[in-house]
């Protein structure tokens, strides 16, 4: 994924009053956000660490 | 009835709130207040039939944005101020029967943001001086509501802990002239046995003063005070590592793991707060699948923990139970 494919995630909020007076805030995303091209995560390596089985999650 | 009262010999403020001795505790699935309201059903707090992320004022809240007055006079050392401030409740997503380590990074991030816009409007209110974004996790934790949610409180001070690493951070930065956040990361990274994870822009880490066994630290490489100073690469970082580290507490003892996940920013007190440091703390109350780690004695009464493991040891099981993909 090259840079141009990065979507920070933009939303559309809406306030509502509740009756007791309390507001409710609805964030609504008009576009799916993207993973940018930053690189993964990844583990640190140190002596007597086993990874457990892989599992996509 | 809420109020702050002084708490003259530790120095802090304790918040009063009888109302939420009256709070929903652990109701029936069915009228869990958090879901969308369901066509014809009970109404919940959220009146919609569907929504991504909402955020909305507790109906229990221990800080209000108009407070009554309190109910005692202050009186020499006693004393008492009205409990200003806001407490929001964030829902994570309109399904019940899930976690935050379950959702996507993808909406994750779209959490990050919804968190970047709150901390961005509460801190601007001019009776807010510490935005503190936290969720309680797990039944063992005390939470009352099991739908993925977490709270914002919105202090009229800036609250103890929060304070204690200020201080230790500003006088290190007057000391040295460095932050005291990057140069312990700074450490870790040289040390590299207690890091659990890192990208170019997020470390994790089980500390080296580790209070839980399964302490976690997630720390922006950058120098970052609050979320609103991140740039989108760095919001996708925190969202990738935040869903490492919590699919990997799930898969540690193979269930769903409690914690509690507290996020420490600048106060936004109208200071100027350049060693303040954006990072967030996570304690998981396990120090086994099967045992607990309780605040006792030496912890409680005396303010010392007593951690009865080594992170360095810590750090080489929680590694291991990281997902290799997300």
């Amino acid at each position: 994924m090259d840079e141009s494919e990065r979507r920070e995630p933009s939303y559309i909020k809406e306030q509502e009053t509740k009756a007791d007076g309390r507001y409710v805030i609805y964030y609504t995303f008009t576009q799916p956000a993207t993973e940018s091209s930053v690189s993964r995560p990844e583990q640190a390596q140190a002596p007597g660490g086993e990874q457990k089985e892989g599992a996509d999650v | 009835m809420s109020e702050l009262r002084w708490h003259p010999v530790l120095r802090q403020w304790v918040i009063t709130a009888t109302q939420r001795q009256d709070r929903t505790f652990l109701p029936p699935r069915e009228y869990c207040p958090l879901d969308p309201t369901k066509p014809g059903g009970f109404p919940t707090e959220l009146e919609r039939p569907s929504f991504e992320i909402a955020v909305f004022e507790n109906r229990f809240p221990s800080l209000r944005r108009e407070p009554p007055e309190p109910a005692i006079e202050p009186e020499g050392p006693f004393d008492v101020r009205p409990a200003q401030g806001v407490c929001e409740v964030v829902v994570y997503t309109p399904e019940h029967d899930t976690t935050l380590a379950q959702q996507s990074v993808e909406h994750i991030r779209r959490l990050i943001a919804v968190w970047t816009d709150r901390y961005a409007e509460l801190g601007a209110l001019p009776y807010v001086e510490y935005v503190f974004i936290f969720e309680n996790k797990g039944e063992v934790i005390g939470v009352t509501l099991h739908h993925p949610h977490g709270q914002i409180y919105a202090y009229p001070f800036v609250p103890p802990i929060a304070k204690q690493q200020l201080d230790s951070a500003r006088d290190h930065h007057s000391e040295t002239g460095r932050c005291l956040f990057c140069e312990l990361l700074e450490r870790e990274r040289e040390d590299g046995r207690r890091v659990l994870i890192e990208d170019e822009n997020f470390t994790a880490v089980i500390p080296f003063y580790a209070r839980w066994p399964y302490e976690v630290h997630v720390t922006p490489r950058r120098h970052i005070g609050a979320l609103p100073e991140m740039t989108d690469s760095e919001a996708w970082s925190l969202a990738r590592t935040l869903k490492s580290i919590l699919v990997g507490y799930d898969r540690l003892f193979g269930f769903s793991m409690p914690y509690i996940l507290a996020m420490h920013q600048a106060p936004t007190d109208g200071g100027e707060h350049l060693y303040a440091h954006l990072h967030i703390e996570l304690y998981p109350p396990h120090r086994t699948a099967t045992k607990l780690k309780y605040l006792a004695g030496s912890e409680t009464g005396a303010g010392s923990f007593i951690n009865d493991s080594l992170p360095e040891e810590k750090a080489v099981e929680l590694r291991a139970a990281l997902p290799q993909r997300l």
